[in-house]
């Protein structure tokens, strides 16, 4: 298989430096390398807001960032990049690595996401990350986990997100933030001071694969109400309710900092929200007890809608410290029902604050400098901007980083 | 050194031509990042200054050399047509700078006094960013050739030579 690597060399703009590479693979395209030229920047977007399928809001889905390049369709080397893409057949795939400052990204596109336009002589084509396109993630392997002894191939739930969250991209900045469980490779490596605490883990063999760990971090995503993305080289998982302090979890936005805002009033009609949310504890050989809460609320009796949403994450287990870290065989899970009440209050109050239904309004807004917000991170409003919003946080439901204006643009609820 | 008359004009149809003009004007303006700023809510201002970039326009009152002129032009066509990002302009071969065609073309045929003039305009706009005053220009109006080099600042012209200066000045 050929592959044609196009680059745009780096770039200097208002916010620093940009550089972006496309790799077109196919056995239709002989291997080579040459220049292309951006009609204008990109920008990189991601739509946290949650999405419903046929105006169902139980089905739910995790959206992913998204990159738009528009790219003059002359190359370095006389040749169109239309016509490559031309060559191409439907299966093959454009890889396209975006490099913001010293944040990458890694994007894949396909010929059925390509136009031209022959008047203004250009290619505009959107591109996702891999992980829409089942694309084979090859970093993603047993020493992406944390390095366990041999004997104790026990992985804390928080480590394999981490390394799915490491898989995205190039070696990006991991940011988790609000994960129920906190516990990492330290604590269950080590002898624990006396009484020993019981942790929550996998046993490696149900995280040992890439689509392993995405079920898993996709399913935490849902019972936690959190989201999760990969942008400027950035790879994140955030409670959506989640309002740390910690001044990496927050940036504090001031009028100086805004180009515009605006307030939208929301108003969903919507009777019933239920949620069952589980966790599977194989506790013992053969025994599996589910841990969690059914949380049926009636939010509006004259409401139109109900939401439902049930999940289970499987194939946890407790282990305890007995002269070695070893799985819990019997008697009781360390997870209680008070935990996953714990997880599930924080879930719906993100979910509730997604679609707004514990604050009436949802605001809009443009930020100056795309190095302004972290994708990760939710706004703190300064006291001098507008009653409706002088110190709230907001959390983006919509965040565009656009690269040719430097400016953030997004939508966002109120977490707190 | 003679008065500026002749402008070179580099492409790879025509190789380096030389186009006899009347007027040459170099301006260089302010690029931006879109708009000249933005505004935040509470009044405060950040500049979307970029850098600088050169335009230069090339007229004549009368042109007398239609032939070249128009030579010169289908060049340049034909280099922006094939896919050149840029032709060559400049005071002399070794004084050029990348341009491409601006706005404000023009070649306008108009009779005054019953006397039929050829009057075409060329704009040009520097394909790259930056100030590179390559120009090593005099001003002439004052000051005839044969003026020696510390004779040539017309703020100490001395009065053996002011009878030599050849514009605007009747012996």
């Amino acid at each position: 298989m050929g592959v044609l690597t196009v680059s745009t060399g780096t770039i200097t703009r208002q916010f620093g430096t940009f550089a972006c590479e496309l790799q077109l693979s196919s056995n239709n395209i002989t291997t080579a390398s040459t220049t292309m030229k951006l009609t204008n920047m990109p920008k990189l977007t991601q739509d946290f807001e949650m999405q419903d399928e046929l105006n169902d809001l139980s089905e739910l889905r995790v959206n992913l960032s998204e990159i738009s390049l528009s790219i003059f369709d002359t190359l370095g080397n006389g040749s169109t990049l239309f016509s490559y893409i031309n060559s191409m057949t439907l299966l093959d795939t454009i890889q396209v690595k975006v490099t913001v400052n010293s944040g990458v990204d890694f994007f894949i596109s396909k010929k059925e996401s390509c136009n031209y336009d022959w008047f203004s002589r250009k290619v505009t084509f959107k591109a996702q990350p891999a992980l829409k396109y089942d694309v084979e993630v090859t970093d993603y392997e047993n020493t992406n986990l944390p390095d366990y002894v041999s004997n104790e191939d026990f992985v804390a739930p928080g480590d394999v997100i981490k390394a799915f969250l490491e898989s995205q991209g190039s070696n990006p900045t991991v940011k988790i933030k609000g994960h129920f469980f906190t516990h990492d490779i330290d604590d269950i490596t080590g002898v624990p001071v006396d009484p020993a605490p019981r942790y929550m883990i996998f046993e490696e063999t149900y995280v040992d694969t890439y689509a392993k760990a995405q079920d898993i971090t996709l399913g935490f995503c849902l019972i936690e109400g959190a989201i999760i993305g990969s942008m400027l080289g950035y790879s994140f998982y955030v409670r959506r309710n989640f309002a740390g302090t910690d001044s990496d979890d927050f940036q504090t936005i001031n009028a100086s900092n805004l180009k515009s805002f605006g307030v939208e009033f929301n108003k969903r009609s919507i009777r019933n929200f239920n949620t069952s949310f589980f966790i599977q504890d194989n506790l013992g050989t053969g025994t599996q007890t589910d841990i969690g809460v059914n949380d049926d609320e009636v939010l509006d009796s004259q409401g139109t809608q109900d939401i439902d949403i049930l999940y289970r994450i499987d194939n946890m287990n407790t282990i305890e410290y007995s002269s070695g870290w070893q799985l819990q065989n019997g008697g009781t899970s360390v997870l209680t029902t008070s935990n996953m009440q714990t997880i599930t209050d924080n879930a719906k109050a993100g979910y509730k604050a997604a679609l707004g239904l514990s604050s009436s309004y949802s605001v809009k807004f443009e930020i100056f400098g795309i190095d302004t917000l972290k994708p990760y991170q939710y706004i703190l409003f300064g006291s001098s901007i507008h009653e409706t919003v002088n110190g709230k946080k907001v959390r983006p439901s919509y965040i565009e980083y656009d690269l040719e204006n430097d400016i953030i643009k997004g939508e966002g609820y109120i977490i707190g | 050194m003679a008065k500026l008359t002749d402008i070179v004009i580099i492409t790879e149809a025509g190789g380096t031509e030389t186009l006899t003009i009347q007027n040459y004007a170099e301006s260089d303006e302010l690029e931006f990042w879109g708009s000249s700023f933005d505004e935040a809510i509470d009044g405060t201002l950040r500049s979307n200054f970029r850098d600088f970039r050169r335009r230069i326009g090339v007229t004549y009152n009368l042109c007398t050399t239609p032939d070249d002129y128009r030579r010169i032009c289908n060049n340049i066509a034909t280099d922006l047509l094939n896919g050149a990002e840029y032709i060559y302009i400049g005071i002399d071969s070794d004084n050029v700078i990348r341009v491409v065609l601006d706005d404000g073309f023009a070649s306008r045929v108009q009779y005054a006094n019953q006397h039929g003039l050829f009057v075409p305009k060329i704009n040009f706009k520097a394909y790259e960013l930056g100030l590179d005053i390559t120009l090593d220009f005099e001003d002439w109006r004052f000051i005839n050739e044969s003026a020696v080099g510390d004779q040539r600042d017309y703020r100490y012209i001395y009065e053996s030579v002011t009878n030599e200066l050849d514009y605007g000045f009747i012996v």
